[in-house]
C-alpha cells in the first residue's frame, strides 16, 4: 500500500449544457495536467469512470444540477480537486459575453 | 441560390480479418497512427478556423475524444484479445460507444452519437488509407447538399464560394448546424432523401430563417433569394471597406477603435475588422486552470508576442484582475460571501506583492519591444494607485540593477469600474495618463445588480440614467486634466450605444474585434455636435425607459438600415444570405 493522499469532494454541475462534450473536454485536459489518479462518480453511485477521459466523462450524462464525487489519489491530488472543482464553479455560462471588462 | 454540389455518401467497406499473435503489435500501432494523423488533420483545420465562436471548441472537442487514453485501450484490447484487425476493432469499438449512448436519457448527449460516428469514419479513412473528403474544387456560388457533414467537414467550407448547406441528417444542435451559423452559411438541416432529389450544379435556394430549400426554383423565388444575397453583401462590403478608413465622423471629430483581446494570435483579425491597437489585453488566462502561477518568462514571452503583433499601435494590458467569480486553484481563497465585493482586481495585487511584482516585471522587460500602457483594474481610490506605482518603481531599480532595459515613458492608468472611482475620478486622473471605464462592472456597482441573478438582470442596462451620468462625469475628470478616457465593456462594442458614447465625448472604444466594423459605420456617418446635443438631452432623463426609447427611436431614425434589421426577429445575420 502507498500512503498517498486520496481526497474526494462533491460538486454540481452548473453549467447549463451540464458536463457535456466541451465541458467534459476540458475537464479531461485539467484531469490530464495533474499525476493524481482522477476519478469521477455520479451521486452517491459506487461506479466510479476514469476523469481522465472524455469519453468516461460523457458516459455519466452529468445534466445541469447532477451531483458529482471527484476523487484524486496521488502526491498533487489537493491542487487537482481545487482545480476540478473551479473549473465546474466556473463554466457556469453559457451566454457568450464578447468582453468582461 | 447557388448550385448544388452534391457529397455523395462515403462507403466505407470495413474489412475483418484475423490475425496472428505477433502482428497484434503490428495492428495497435496502426492504430496509433491512424489517431495521430486524424488528430493532426483535425488541428491543421482547427487552426484555419479558430477565431470563429464555437467551432474551434468543437473541433477541440473531436480531437480530445481522439485523444482519449480509454479509446486508444479499449481499441486496443479487442484487437489484442479477438485477435482481429484494427480497422474492425476501430468499427466495433464506436459501435459499442454509441449504443451506450443512445440507450441515456439526455437528449443532448444522444445527438453526441453523430460525433462518435464521424470520428470513426476518420479513423478508419486513415487507416484504410483513403484521402479525406476535400472541398478545394467546390465553384461559387455553391449548396453543399450532403447526407451529412462532420464537424471538420464543416469547418472546411470556404464562406466565399459556398452559400448554403442542407443535409439529410441532424437535428438544430447538431454540430453542423451550430458551426455553419457560427461560419455565416445559412443551412437546413434534417431534409430527408434530398440527395437522392437532386443532381450537381441544379439550382438551390436555401432560407436559413425559415428553413426551407426551394429545389429548381421558379423566377419570382429567385429574384426574391438574389435580391435578398445583394442586400446583404453590400452591407458586409461597406463594412469591411470602412474597417480601413479612419473613424472620423462627418464633421471631423476623430475617435479610435480598438480590440479587446487576450492572445497574440488574435491580433491580425483585429486588424483586418478595422482596430488600431489593443484596447484590452486581460491576463487572467495565463493563470487560471493550472497548480502554480506562470513565471516572469512565461509571462514575458506572451507580452512580447502581442506588443510586437500590434506594433506600431498602442497595447493596453491589464494586471491580474482574479477575484470576484474568476479563482484560480492556486490562489488559496477563503470562501467568501460576497465575491464581487471581495478579495478581487488590484487589492489582490496588493495583497500579494510577489506575484504582483513578477507581472511588473515581465511587463515592463516586454516594454521596449512595443507601445505598452498598464492598467489598474477595481481602483477604488489614489492609495491603491500610488501603492501599485512605488511597486512599478521598486521593479524599475531592481531591472536597472540588473541591467535591463525598459521603455522609460511607459503609461499607466486606471479602469474606472466603481461608484468610488467615478466620485474621485477628478483626484485620480491626475495620478495617471489615462482612464479606461470597464461598463460591465460599472454597471452592476452602480445598480447593484447582479446581472447573473435572473431574478434582478432586468435591471442591467448600459442605458440606465446612472450609468450615463458616470461617464460623463468620468470624461469631464479626464478632459479638464488632457487625459484620454476609453471605454472598454461591453457596451461599446453594441452598436446602439455609439452615438451616446461619441456624445459623451470619449475618446477611444475598445471591443470585440468581430464588433468593430458595425459600430465603425455608425460612427462614421454620424455627425459629432448632434451627438453631443443627444447625450446632453439623455443626462436630463429621468428613466432607463426615457433614454431606451429616445435612443432606439434616435439610431432607428438615422440608420434604418441597421437597426430596421434589429427590430425584425433575425438581425442581419445568416439567415439574410441566400
Amino acid at each position: 500500500m502507498t500512503d498517498r493522499p486520496v481526497l474526494e469532494r462533491e460538486v454540481t454541475v452548473q453549467s447549463e449544457l451540464g458536463l457535456h462534450a466541451r465541458p467534459a473536454a476540458s475537464f479531461a485536459a485539467l484531469s490530464n495536467r495533474f499525476q493524481s489518479e482522477i476519478w469521477v462518480s455520479r451521486g452517491s453511485d459506487e461506479e466510479w469512470v476514469n476523469g481522465k477521459s472524455v469519453l468516461s466523462l460523457l458516459s455519466l450524462a452529468a445534466a445541469q444540477g447532477t451531483r458529482l464525487r471527484i476523487r484524486a489519489e496521488g502526491e498533487d491530488a489537493r491542487e487537482a480537486l481545487e482545480a476540478l472543482e473551479d473549473l465546474i464553479r466556473e463554466s457556469r455560462e453559457t451566454r457568450e459575453t464578447g468582453t468582461d471588462a | 441560390m447557388g448550385a448544388a454540389y452534391v457529397v455523395q455518401r462515403e462507403g466505407l467497406i470495413v474489412p475483418e480479418y484475423e490475425i496472428r499473435g505477433a502482428q497484434v503489435d503490428f495492428e495497435i500501432e496502426r492504430l496509433r497512427a491512424s489517431i495521430e494523423v486524424s488528430v493532426a488533420q483535425i488541428e491543421r483545420i482547427e487552426r484555419g478556423v479558430r477565431h470563429v465562436e464555437m467551432v474551434g471548441a468543437i473541433l477541440q472537442t473531436q480531437v480530445a475524444i481522439l485523444r482519449d487514453q480509454m479509446l486508444l485501450d479499449d481499441v486496443s484490447r479487442r484487437i489484442r484479445e479477438e485477435r482481429k484487425n484494427a480497422e474492425w476493432a476501430v468499427r466495433d469499438e464506436l459501435r459499442h460507444l454509441e449504443r451506450l449512448f443512445a440507450a441515456m436519457e439526455d437528449p443532448y448527449i444522444r445527438e453526441r452519437r453523430a460525433d462518435l460516428d464521424f470520428i470513426a469514419r476518420r479513423l478508419l479513412s486513415n487507416l484504410l488509407g483513403r484521402a479525406p473528403r476535400r472541398f478545394d474544387e467546390i465553384a461559387a456560388p455553391a449548396v453543399v447538399v450532403a447526407h451529412d457533414l462532420s464537424p471538420a467537414e464543416t469547418a472546411q467550407l470556404d464562406r466565399d464560394r459556398v452559400v448554403g448547406i442542407v443535409t439529410e441528417t441532424g437535428a438544430r444542435t447538431s454540430h453542423a448546424a451550430i458551426m455553419a451559423n457560427s461560419l455565416g452559411i445559412p443551412a437546413v438541416v434534417g431534409v430527408a432523401s434530398i440527395v437522392a432529389s437532386v443532381r450537381d450544379g441544379d439550382a438551390v435556394v436555401v432560407e436559413g430563417s425559415t428553413g426551407r430549400v426551394h429545389l429548381r426554383p421558379d423566377e419570382a423565388t429567385r429574384r426574391m433569394a438574389s435580391a435578398r444575397a445583394h442586400r446583404y453583401a453590400r452591407r458586409e462590403r461597406e463594412m469591411l471597406r470602412a474597417a480601413d478608413l479612419p473613424c472620423e465622423t462627418r464633421d471631423g471629430h476623430r475617435i479610435e477603435i480598438l480590440g479587446n483581446i487576450e492572445r497574440s494570435d488574435e491580433v491580425p483579425r483585429l486588424r483586418e475588422r478595422g482596430g488600431r491597437g489593443v484596447g484590452l489585453f486581460r491576463t487572467e488566462f495565463l493563470y487560471l486552470n493550472r497548480s502554480a502561477p506562470p513565471d516572469e518568462a512565461e509571462q514575458l514571452r506572451h507580452y512580447r508576442a502581442v506588443l510586437r503583433a500590434a506594433r506600431p499601435d498602442p497595447v493596453v494590458i491589464r494586471t491580474l484582475d482574479l477575484g470576484g467569480d474568476k479563482l484560480a486553484s492556486w490562489l488559496h481563497v477563503r470562501d467568501e460571501m460576497n465575491p464581487a465585493l471581495g478579495m478581487r482586481g488590484i487589492r489582490r495585487s496588493l495583497a500579494d506583492r510577489s506575484l504582483f511584482r513578477t507581472q511588473l516585471r515581465a511587463l515592463l522587460r516586454a516594454s521596449p519591444d512595443g507601445r505598452l500602457r498598464i492598467l489598474l483594474p477595481l481602483v477604488t481610490g489614489v492609495s491603491e494607485v500610488r501603492e501599485a506605482r512605488a511597486c512599478l518603481d521598486e521593479v524599475r531599480s531592481e531591472l536597472e540593477l540588473e541591467g535591463r532595459p525598459y521603455a522609460p515613458d511607459l503609461e499607466i492608468g486606471v479602469m474606472v469600474e466603481t461608484p468610488a472611482a467615478v466620485t474621485l475620478s477628478d483626484i485620480l486622473v491626475r495620478e495617471v495618463d489615462f482612464l479606461s471605464v470597464g461598463t460591465n462592472d460599472l454597471i452592476q456597482y452602480t445598480i447593484a445588480v447582479d446581472r447573473s441573478n435572473e431574478h434582478v438582470a432586468y435591471l442591467y442596462t448600459a442605458l440606465h440614467p446612472a450609468v450615463l451620468r458616470a461617464i460623463w462625469k468620468v470624461v469631464d475628470s479626464a478632459h479638464r486634466a488632457g487625459a484620454a478616457v476609453c471605454v472598454c465593456g461591453e457596451m461599446a462594442g453594441d452598436p446602439i450605444n455609439s452615438l451616446v458614447l461619441l456624445g459623451l465625448g470619449v475618446d477611444e472604444l475598445s471591443m470585440n474585434p468581430h464588433a468593430i466594423p458595425a459600430v465603425k459605420q455608425i460612427l462614421r456617418a454620424s455627425n459629432f455636435e448632434s451627438a453631443r446635443a443627444l447625450a446632453a438631452e439623455l443626462r436630463q432623463l429621468p428613466t432607463v425607459a426615457d433614454v431606451t426609447d429616445r435612443v432606439h427611436k434616435v439610431m432607428q431614425q438615422r440608420f434604418p438600415e441597421a437597426f430596421a434589421a434589429r427590430a425584425g426577429s433575425q438581425g442581419p445575420g445568416p439567415a439574410d444570405l441566400c
